[in-house]
C-alpha cells in the first residue's frame, strides 16, 4: 500500500486545512491591492500595513509548521503501518475522525444562509416567519398548528422587543413586502 | 475613619427609595441586555443616557452604575446556557459554563457564576472605596507601551487554554488578529485587506465573528445531533451547589478577583483581558487544569470573578483622573459631563457625597445583582426545556439580530453567516475557535497601542522593554508561556524516553 493510498481519508482532515490557510494568506498578501497602496505610506519602521502583514506572515509560518508536523505524523504512521500492519493507526484517530457531518447539518446551514440573504428582500418579518416554519419542518416537527403558532407568536414577540423596545431599524424588504410590513407594524402599534 | 463616615453617607443616599428603585431597574435592564446577544449592556447604557436628563446627577450615576454592574454579569447567562457570549468578556464563561449546561447542570453553573461575579464586584467596589487615590497615581504611570504589554499578556494567555496544541492555537490566534486588522487603519486612515468592498472599510466586528463561530455552528450541530423532543442538556438537573461547594471555589474566585482588580485599573484593558488572563492563570494553578474546557467549576468561577472585579477598578481612573477605561465608563463620563460634573482629583473634595454614593451604590448593586441574576437566569433556564429545534430557530434569529444590531447593517449579517459555516467546518477539522475570537477582540487593541507607542517614542521598538512596567509585564508574559509549556514538553520528553509514545505524534 502506498503512502497516499493509506492516508487518503486522513489527508483531507489533517493536511487540507493547513494547505487552505497557506494558500489563502499567500493570496491575501499578494493579491490585496490596498496593502500595496498602503505600504507606500509607511513612515519609520511601522506603517499601516505593518500589522496585517506581520499577521499574514505569522499565519503562513504557523500553517506551514502545522502542515509539517502533520506530514511527520503521517509518515511515522506509514512507517509503523509498514512494520506492523495489524496495529491500529494513531494518526487515523485524529485525521479520519475529521469527516464531514450529517447531511441535515449542511441543509440547516444552507437554510440559515438563505434566511440571512432573504432578509433584505422579504424583510425581517416575512423571512423570519418562513425561516421558523422551515427550520421546524427540518427538525422533524410536523404539526401545522404548532408550526403556525410558534412562527407567528415568536415573530411578533421579536418585533415587539427589537422594533418597539430596542428601536432597531429592522429591514422591511422590497416593494410589496415593505408595504405589508409597514401595515403590520401599524396594526401591532409598533410605530 | 473619614472614609467610613463618607461611605455611610453614601450608603444612606444609595438606600434613598428613588435611588434604590432606579438602581434595581438599572440592574434588571443591565442583566437582560447583557444576556441578550446583540443588545449589549453598553448599548443599553447609551440608550438610557437621555433618560438621565430627568434625574439628579447622583441618581443618574446610581442608575447607570446598576446597568453597568448587571450588564457585565448578564453576558454570562447566554454564555452558559446557549454558548453565545452576551458580552466579549463572557467568552471564557462558554468554555466551562456551557459544558456544564450540556451535562444538565445549568442551575449549578449559573449559581457559581453569580456568586463569583458578586464576589469580584463587591471586592472591586471596596477597592474603589478605600484605594482609589493611590491606585490612580499608579494608573497614571501607564502609557501606550504599558497598554500594549497588558494586551499582549492577554493574547499570550491563550497558551494556557490550549497548550496541548500550541501551533494550531497560535495559528488560530493569528488568523483572528489578521481578521481584526481588516478595515481602515486608525492612524493613517488607509484601508487594508478590504478588496475594494466599502462595507469592509469599517472592519469586521468581533461580535459578528463571535456570534457566527459560537452560536450558528452550535445550533446546526444541535439540529444534527438531537431529536426534536429532547432538551439541550438531556434531563435537566436543578441542582444548586451547596455553600460548602461554593466555599471550595474561594481560591479561584479570589485569584480572579485580584487579577480583575489589577487589570481593570488599566484604561483600555478592560473586562475581556481580565477574564481571559484569569482563566489562563486558573488553568495553570488548578489541580484540575487539564480538565478545563469540560465543565470545571474553577474554570467558570475565576473569569466570572475577574470580569466583575474590573467594574469597580475601571471606575478608579475615571473618577480620579477623568480617563474612561472602557466604553461603559466612557458613557458614565458622558453622563457626568452632561450634568456639569467634572471627574478628576478635585471631585473627591468638591463632590465627596457623590463620589461615595457611587462607591456605595456599586457595593449595593453587586449584592442585589445576585437576586436580579437569579431571577433572569431562572427565566433563561426554562429555555432549556424548550425542544431544541424551536430553541435553535430562535437562537439563529437572535444571532442574526445580534449581528445586525452591531451597526444596523445587513453586511454584518452576511459576515456572521459566513463565520457560522466556517465555525462548523472548524469543528469538523478540530481547529480551535476560541483563540481566533480572542485575536479578533484583542488584535485591533494591540495594533493601536503598538502603533501609537512607536509614534510617541520615535519608532523605538526597545521602548516596550526599557520602560519598567511595560518590561515587567512582558517578562511576566514570557514567564507565563514558559510556565505553561515547560511541564508539557517535559512530560512529552519523559514519555518519549520511556518509549511509550512519540513526541511528534502527540504534537
Amino acid at each position: 500500500m502506498t503512502f497516499f493510498q493509506l492516508h487518503k481519508k486522513t489527508m483531507r482532515g489533517l493536511i487540507a486545512p493547513s494547505l487552505f490557510l497557506i494558500a489563502t494568506t499567500v493570496m491575501l498578501r499578494f493579491v490585496a491591492e490596498d496593502l500595496e497602496t498602503a505600504s507606500s505610506m509607511a513612515r519609520g519602521i511601522a506603517g499601516p500595513i505593518t500589522w496585517p502583514n506581520t499577521m499574514l506572515y505569522l499565519v503562513m509560518f504557523c500553517a506551514a509548521a502545522w502542515l509539517l508536523t502533520d506530514l511527520i505524523k503521517l509518515s511515522l504512521d506509514y512507517r509503523e503501518h509498514q512494520k506492523f500492519p495489524a496495529r491500529p493507526r494513531r494518526a487515523a484517530a485524529t485525521g479520519e475522525s475529521a469527516e464531514g457531518g450529517d447531511l441535515r447539518i449542511w441543509v440547516g446551514l444552507a437554510i440559515v444562509m438563505v434566511y440571512g440573504f432573504l432578509i433584505p428582500v422579504l424583510g425581517f418579518m416575512f423571512s423570519t416567519l418562513l425561516f421558523i416554519a422551515v427550520w421546524m419542518l427540518l427538525g422533524g416537527i410536523r404539526r401545522p398548528l404548532m408550526i403556525s403558532l410558534v412562527s407567528v407568536l415568536g415573530t411578533t414577540v421579536l418585533l415587539y422587543v427589537f422594533v418597539k423596545l430596542a428601536l432597531m431599524p429592522l429591514e422591511r424588504g422590497l416593494g410589496i413586502f415593505d408595504q405589508v410590513t409597514l401595515a403590520v407594524y401599524r396594526f401591532l402599534h409598533l410605530i | 475613619m473619614e472614609t467610613l463616615i463618607n461611605l455611610s453617607h453614601g450608603m444612606l443616599n444609595a438606600f434613598d427609595p428613588l435611588n434604590l428603585g432606579l438602581m434595581l431597574v438599572g440592574l434588571a435592564v443591565g442583566v437582560i441586555a447583557g444576556a441578550l446577544p446583540g443588545i449589549s449592556f453598553v448599548n443599553a447604557m447609551a440608550m438610557a443616557l437621555p433618560f438621565t436628563y430627568l434625574m439628579s446627577p447622583l441618581t443618574a450615576m446610581v442608575f447607570l452604575g446598576g446597568i453597568y454592574a448587571g450588564g457585565v454579569f448578564g453576558g454570562s447567562i447566554s454564555s452558559i446556557l446557549i454558548n453565545i457570549p452576551g458580552t466579549p468578556a463572557s467568552l471564557p464563561s462558554c468554555w466551562d459554563g456551557y459544558p456544564m449546561t450540556k451535562r444538565g447542570e445549568s442551575t449549578r453553573a449559573l449559581t457559581i457564576a453569580i456568586s463569583a461575579s458578586a464576589t469580584g464586584g463587591i471586592a472591586s467596589a471596596l477597592l474603589l472605596t478605600f484605594g482609589a487615590p493611590p491606585f490612580a497615581k499608579f494608573a497614571l504611570t501607564f502609557d501606550q507601551p504599558e497598554f500594549f504589554a497588558a494586551t499582549f499578556l492577554g493574547l499570550v494567555s491563550i497558551i494556557a487554554i490550549a497548550k496541548s496544541a500550541p501551533i494550531v492555537s497560535f495559528l488560530s490566534l493569528f488568523v483572528g488578529m489578521a481578521i481584526g486588522s481588516v478595515g481602515v487603519d486608525s492612524m493613517y486612515g488607509l484601508p487594508r485587506l478590504t478588496f475594494g468592498v466599502p462595507s469592509l472599510q469599517n472592519g469586521i466586528n468581533f461580535v459578528v465573528v463571535m456570534i457566527g463561530l459560537f452560536a450558528l455552528s452550535e445550533v446546526v450541530e444541535m439540529l444534527g445531533k438531537t431529536g426534536h423532543g429532547q432538551a439541550v442538556g438531556g434531563k435537566l438537573k436543578f441542582k444548586m451547589p451547596t455553600f460548602k461547594e461554593l466555599w471550595a471555589l474561594k481560591g479561584s474566585a479570589g485569584r480572579g478577583t485580584a487579577l480583575g482588580c489589577m487589570i481593570g485599573m488599566i484604561p483600555g484593558a478592560g473586562a475581556t483581558v481580565g477574564a481571559v488572563i484569569a482563566y489562563g492563570v486558573e488553568k495553570q494553578v488548578s489541580p484540575r487544569g487539564k480538565e478545563f474546557g469540560t465543565g470545571v467549576e474553577a474554570g467558570l468561577a475565576a473569569p466570572e470573578a475577574a470580569k466583575n472585579a474590573t467594574t469597580g477598578a475601571a471606575m478608579i481612573p475615571l473618577l480620579t483622573l477623568g480617563i474612561p477605561g472602557s466604553a461603559a465608563t466612557a458613557i458614565m463620563l458622558a453622563a457626568m459631563v452632561l450634568h456639569g460634573v467634572n471627574p478628576g482629583p478635585l471631585l473627591f473634595t468638591t463632590q465627596t457625597d457623590m463620589v461615595y454614593t457611587i462607591f456605595a451604590s456599586l457595593l449595593v448593586a453587586n449584592i442585589f445583582m445576585i437576586g436580579a441574576g437569579v431571577l433572569v437566569a431562572r427565566g433563561f433556564s426554562s429555555l432549556m426545556k424548550v425542544p431544541p429545534t424551536i430553541l435553535g430557530a430562535f437562537i439563529v434569529i437572535l444571532s442574526v439580530l445580534g449581528a445586525y444590531g452591531v451597526r444596523n447593517n445587513i453586511f454584518d449579517v452576511y459576515i456572521c453567516l459566513i463565520f457560522g459555516v466556517l465555525g462548523y467546518v472548524m469543528k469538523i477539522v478540530k481547529f480551535p475557535t476560541a483563540p481566533l475570537v480572542l485575536g479578533v477582540i484583542l488584535g485591533p487593541l494591540a495594533e493601536r497601542y503598538f502603533m501609537t507607542s512607536l509614534a510617541n517614542y520615535d519608532n523605538d521598538v526597545t521602548i516596550f522593554f526599557t520602560r519598567p512596567i511595560s518590561g515587567s509585564i512582558l517578562a511576566f508574559a514570557a514567564l507565563f508561556v514558559l510556565w505553561a509549556l515547560v511541564p508539557e514538553i517535559k512530560a512529552k520528553l519523559r514519555k518519549a524516553k520511556a518509549g511509550l509514545d512519540d513526541p511528534i505524534l502527540e504534537a
